[in-house]
């Protein structure tokens, strides 16, 4: 039982991770780019 | 014994690190005035936000932290990740204090303080806080050069040199570049991170199996590695303390709530805190993973007590092939360079902003207070070579962590919610909780390293003291706050 729980837990979190990395990676590169630019504008 | 590989791995790690530098580098040019430079002009949005947050609070140092409770405890380390995930989500989804807090618009804490507390509060919360702060990063640099000379193979006299090589390749683009330089290579220095830490992971998982991962857990620790309750060096006061830590660093930890700053909204900071907070599970799980297979990998007598943090990288030294080495050490040092930037410019801002506001009164020109701040994260630097070559490390280094943070953790959480929620506080009770906050850690790191007094202290253990800490502090801002109040009626 104990080992079911945690294999389950760890692939969650794995999976978790794997997923917002490829989100953020695609994303966050936007957020930069607008960043950038509103500190050009100011 | 390591597999790495000068030519190929060194080559990764080196696009990397010219990679990383050039981007912090080139976005210099942004910086216009202070409010850009320590706060990158209130600009950040969500994604950016997760990321920096994210790659902040994982560095080389908490991922050996993590590993060697992994390792000592099994799954029953992972505790203080979940109590800190907990936490998060929660101030995310409440914004219990990190709404009051961004709506105000300070730079700093202690910036918020002054309005309920007075001047005097301010100046000594920013001392508190950069003493508590520069103490817990002060062992950063030591671990990261254990770890790249362990994995890299490189003799330990070499030890100095790459702690000094890592700092001067973070302070340049800190210095110069201020908040967004720290978040542009923040993002870069995630995605790396992330990218490294799966796929080592999952090589492992596979290489080794991971039910003869958990085979070895029960061998060697029984079912205390999966319940925390049931363990018995990982008890209730151990528990207690990770709870309130975990609530503590969410709500004032400088590095953390620069970010809520840093937003472009207080709708945009909560859902930073909500979107980060599974992360801070995956900063204890990942590495507790490589520490359980470090434990199937050596067994238990190999690195015993204070060597238990050098089992994870010993592991990787002779269980990665090339090129997954050499993306490995990129990916460590993308962790340790972001959390690097990120204390460094979070402590001189503090010093700048509260401490040294006596001096400057407010009243310098932007010009002026962008140099001392460069000057303040060049000092940093210096401390932190200084003090990574000097302190022994006792015991775990996560306990280490968690006392050394508990100097501001549990004083500055309790003038937080008191600033934000509690109308009868005032400056008699925050000044009684930052010296209660203060004292107590302070006498246990050094009755601790005296033969008289050494055995005694160790007996109570650091968790009792820790979680006493935190309740003494919150009793003396009550009893502060009522004493003026009796004595002015």
């Amino acid at each position: 039982m104990e080992h079911w729980f945690w294999t389950l837990l760890s692939a969650v979190i794995l999976i978790w991770y794997i997923v917002v990395t490829a989100i953020i990676a695609f994303k966050g590169s936007g957020d930069i780019r607008r960043m950038i630019e509103k500190m050009k504008n100011n | 014994m390591t597999n790495f590989d000068l030519l190929v791995d060194g080559t990764i790690v080196l696009v990397y690190l010219i990679g990383t530098i050039t981007a912090g580098l080139w976005v210099k040019r942004y910086i216009r005035n202070l409010n850009d430079f320590l706060v990158a002009g209130r600009s950040v949005d969500l994604y950016l936000g997760i990321a920096s947050l994210a790659a902040t609070e994982f560095g080389i140092a908490t991922c050996m932290a993590n590993a060697e409770l992994g390792y000592k405890y099994g799954f029953a380390g992972i505790t203080p990740g979940i109590a800190l995930a907990f936490a998060m989500f929660i101030v995310g989804w409440t914004g219990f204090c990190i709404k009051p807090l961004r709506d105000r618009e300070v730079v700093t804490l202690p910036e918020l303080f002054a309005n309920k507390f007075g001047t005097k509060v301010r100046w000594a919360s920013g001392v508190v806080i950069v003493l508590g702060g520069l103490l817990n990063m002060g062992v950063f640099l030591r671990q990261a050069g254990i770890f790249l000379t362990i994995v890299c193979g490189f003799e330990i006299g070499y030890l100095e040199v790459v702690m000094t090589l890592i700092l001067l390749g973070v302070a340049i683009y800190t210095i110069l570049g201020g908040m967004i330089s720290v978040f542009i290579t923040d993002y870069i220095q995630f995605v790396v991170m992330s990218i490294g830490l799966i796929a080592v992971v999952l090589l492992l998982v596979v290489d080794f199996g991971w039910f003869n991962m958990l085979q070895s857990l029960d061998d060697s620790l029984g079912s205390q590695a999966y319940n925390p309750f049931a363990s018995e060096t990982y008890g209730i006061d151990k528990i207690l303390l990770d709870v309130l830590v975990a609530f503590a660093a969410v709500l004032t930890w400088q590095t953390i709530i620069s970010r809520v700053l840093s937003a472009k909204n207080t709708k945009i900071a909560k859902r930073i805190f909500i979107g980060t907070s599974p992360f801070l599970l995956v900063r204890f799980t990942i590495p507790a993973i490589l520490g359980i297979a470090a434990l199937h990998y050596f067994g238990t007598q190999l690195f015993v007590n204070e060597e238990a943090i050098l089992a994870m990288p010993n592991l990787l030294a002779k269980a990665l092939p090339v090129g997954l080495i050499g993306i490995l050490i990129a990916a460590m040092l993308a962790a340790d360079m972001s959390t690097n930037s990120s204390y460094m410019i979070a402590w001189s801002s503090v010093i700048y902003n509260d401490i040294m506001k006596p001096i400057h009164k407010g009243l310098w020109s932007d010009k002026k207070g962008l140099l001392w701040n460069r000057i303040l994260i060049a000092i940093i630097g210096v401390f932190l070579l200084l003090y990574g070559l000097w302190y022994p490390l006792k015991g775990d280094l996560w306990v280490y962590l968690q006392v050394t943070g508990t100097i501001y953790l549990s004083s500055m959480s309790v003038l937080l919610i008191s600033a934000c929620y509690w109308k009868p506080a005032n400056n008699w009770g925050a000044i009684a909780s930052i010296a209660v906050g203060g004292i107590i850690p302070i006498s246990y790191l050094i009755l601790q390293e005296l033969d008289a007094t050494q055995t005694e202290i160790l007996k109570i253990g650091p968790y009792k003291f820790g979680v006493a800490t935190y309740f003494a502090t919150a009793v003396a801002m009550i009893l502060g706050s009522k004493l003026k109040l009796l004595i002015r009626k």
